[in-house]
């Protein structure tokens, strides 16, 4: 496998200024102002190889918009080293352009008066591709993203989905080789994010475009990506697969139950989530006791019309590794 | 160079997208003008000449430095704005100089902003005081430098707004250059009717070459005043694009582009 990026001891440190309240140390502040430094990404190390589907996932605040733009040359880092193709993205950061694509899904490439059709010929000619190539492209990722219908609408009549689908064609008209969501799916429905979801898949698998992605949305790791890097406090906390992630936390399961009478269970390890009628939502850890043993007492003290049981929700995982339990 | 072209091309379409809009910005021109011709006709009195001016030269020369005034980029801006929200990692990481974009899509705001003002203008003027003599003649050197005039504003813009790298507010500096081109360069009264002592500091400021010089040459056109005109603003354009290169070199390595 090749390596496409690597990042070694990264950090990065902002000076923020610290303003009081009043009007007294307004002013003194602009004398004498004073600063806290923030260690927005602290240390990190890792690498990601060509044709993955990585997720950078972490709270607000933990460094994840920062690490992306250290990696593609935006910020300046404090110190460490990164690589993208061999090159330094600080150096190289035009020549590098032309390699990478990136999606920040809370802010907008496209030109908001313009039709997207428009920025995209503008996008061709900004990534110097031949203006013919660039209009087969176009007609190529009208057809993948389905955004033909409204490539002539100016922007600023599409709904969100529809201008997340045209931003992500218009970060793929250069064929990146690396491709940078920064949140693609924030704000968009089920449907959208779906659509969304199977469009990266696809430029994963067709074009090998290796993708960078963060999101808050534990679906689309879940659905996307194989392996996980989690950072808190701009430290990395957690970089495997996620298989691995699912079955290093799966300490807790989860059991839905439908009755012909209210549950009738105490044990040591079971909490119940949620008890309604003759419905119950209950969590059994694991570690405490086992899960035969709970499912026998619930079979032995209630009649059963229905059971499911399933593993503690994506995102329930992803909050334990923010939180250090294990 | 093509991508700077296209950029310019994009952004005067931009422009135009609402045509009524476009239009109505108009009117607080007309407006402007109205007001400038009633005051100094008031001014002039019956007198002939002031400073060598006539009233019909005088009130044509505020035609075009509000011409210039008027059709600055607002886009600019928004420089200031990317780098405190952080959109500005979406336009740093395209395979572009960040000045000359900007700068491309300020001009093709200005320039495509500047037509209709100079119709408005001529029919303006015309009405109000009369045809400005050897308009014509002064007319394709006169758009040279008008056009280098607003390069020049928009390079204070760009200078201006990269000091965002540095500082939260860049709005008072504006404000203090916009001054500076309000009375030393000529923008309310021509430079000339200054005391002699400021009126030759003044001449030579880079203030004077994005409204007096232009203005002067196409209301008193002669070869002498269009290279004066034209050497200035070349120089001071220079100059300002080598600052706003340095600036940006200096600054992008300040960008504190924190968070999502």
């Amino acid at each position: 496998m090749e390596t496409v990026l690597s990042v070694s001891n990264l950090t990065k440190t902002f000076r923020v200024v610290e303003k009081r309240p009043g009007f007294r140390s307004a002013l003194r502040s602009l004398f004498a102002p004073s600063y806290r430094e923030v260690r927005a990404v602290d240390g990190i190390s890792f690498s990601v190889e060509r044709g993955e589907i990585l997720a950078f996932l972490g709270p607000n605040g933990a460094g994840k918009s920062t690490t992306i733009k250290l990696i593609t040359g935006i910020l300046f880092p404090t110190s460490g080293g990164i690589e993208v193709f061999g090159m330094n993205p600080h150096k190289k950061r035009r020549a590098l352009a032309y390699r990478i694509g990136t999606v920040f899904g809370q802010k907008s490439q496209l030109w908001y008066h313009l039709p997207p059709l428009d920025s995209l010929r503008l996008l061709g000619d900004i990534y110097d591709i031949d203006p013919r190539e660039a209009e087969r492209r176009i007609e190529t990722l009208a057809e993948t993203f389905e955004i033909r219908p409204y490539l002539r609408t100016p922007v600023r009549k599409l709904s969100l989905g529809e201008r997340i689908r045209c931003e992500i064609a218009a970060s793929l008209l250069h064929k990146p080789e690396i491709l940078f969501l920064d949140e693609p799916t924030i704000g968009l429905d089920v449907i959208a994010k779906q659509i969304i979801r199977d469009l990266i898949r696809r430029i994963n698998e067709e074009d090998h475009t290796t993708i960078f992605l963060t999101s808050h949305d534990a679906g689309d790791i879940e659905k996307l990506c194989r392996r996980a890097i989690v950072i808190n406090h701009g430290k990395i906390v957690w970089d495997d697969t996620i298989k691995t992630m699912k079955y290093s936390f799966l300490r807790r399961k989860v059991i839905d139950l439908k009755l012909e009478s209210p549950l009738d269970l105490a044990s040591e390890g079971v909490e119940i989530l949620k008890a309604k009628g003759y419905s119950a939502k209950i969590e059994v850890d694991l570690s405490k006791v086992e899960l035969d043993e709970v499912i026998g007492r619930i079979m032995r003290n209630n009649k059963v019309a229905d059971i499911t049981i399933s593993n503690p929700p994506m995102e329930e995982i992803i909050s334990m590794i923010y939180r250090g339990e294990r | 160079m093509r991508k700077y072209v296209r950029v310019f091309a994009f952004a005067a379409r931009d422009q135009i997208v609402y045509m009524p809009a476009f239009l109505f910005r108009n009117i607080f021109f007309v407006v402007i003008l109205f007001t400038f011709f009633s005051l100094w006709r008031v001014i002039f009195a019956g007198r002939a000449a002031l400073s060598g001016f006539t009233m019909v030269q005088l009130l044509w020369y505020l035609t075009f430095t509000e011409t210039i005034e008027l059709s600055k980029s607002r886009s600019l801006f928004g420089i200031q704005e990317e780098v405190k929200d952080g959109t500005v990692a979406v336009t740093l990481s395209r395979p572009y100089s960040y000045v000359l974009y900007h700068l491309m899509r300020a001009l093709g705001e200005s320039y495509v902003k500047m037509i209709p003002m100079l119709v408005v203008g001529f029919l303006l003027a015309t009405l109000f005081v009369g045809p400005l003599p050897g308009y014509l003649a002064a007319l394709p050197c006169g758009i040279v430098v008008i056009a280098l005039g607003l390069l020049i504003t928009n390079l204070w813009l760009i200078v201006i707004n990269l000091l965002s790298f540095w500082s939260e507010e860049t709005m008072p500096y504006y404000w203090i250059v916009q001054k500076l081109i309000f009375i030393l360069g000529g923008l309310f009264i021509p430079i000339d009717l200054f005391p002699q002592w400021l009126s030759g500091i003044a001449r030579m400021l880079p203030f004077a070459f994005s409204a007096y010089w232009p203005s002067v040459t196409m209301v008193s056109f002669s070869i002498e005043t269009f290279l004066t005109a034209l050497g200035g603003a070349v120089f001071y354009a220079l100059a300002l694009g080598g600052l706003a290169a340095f600036l940006y070199g200096r600054g992008k390595r300040r960008i504190c582009a924190q968070g999502g």
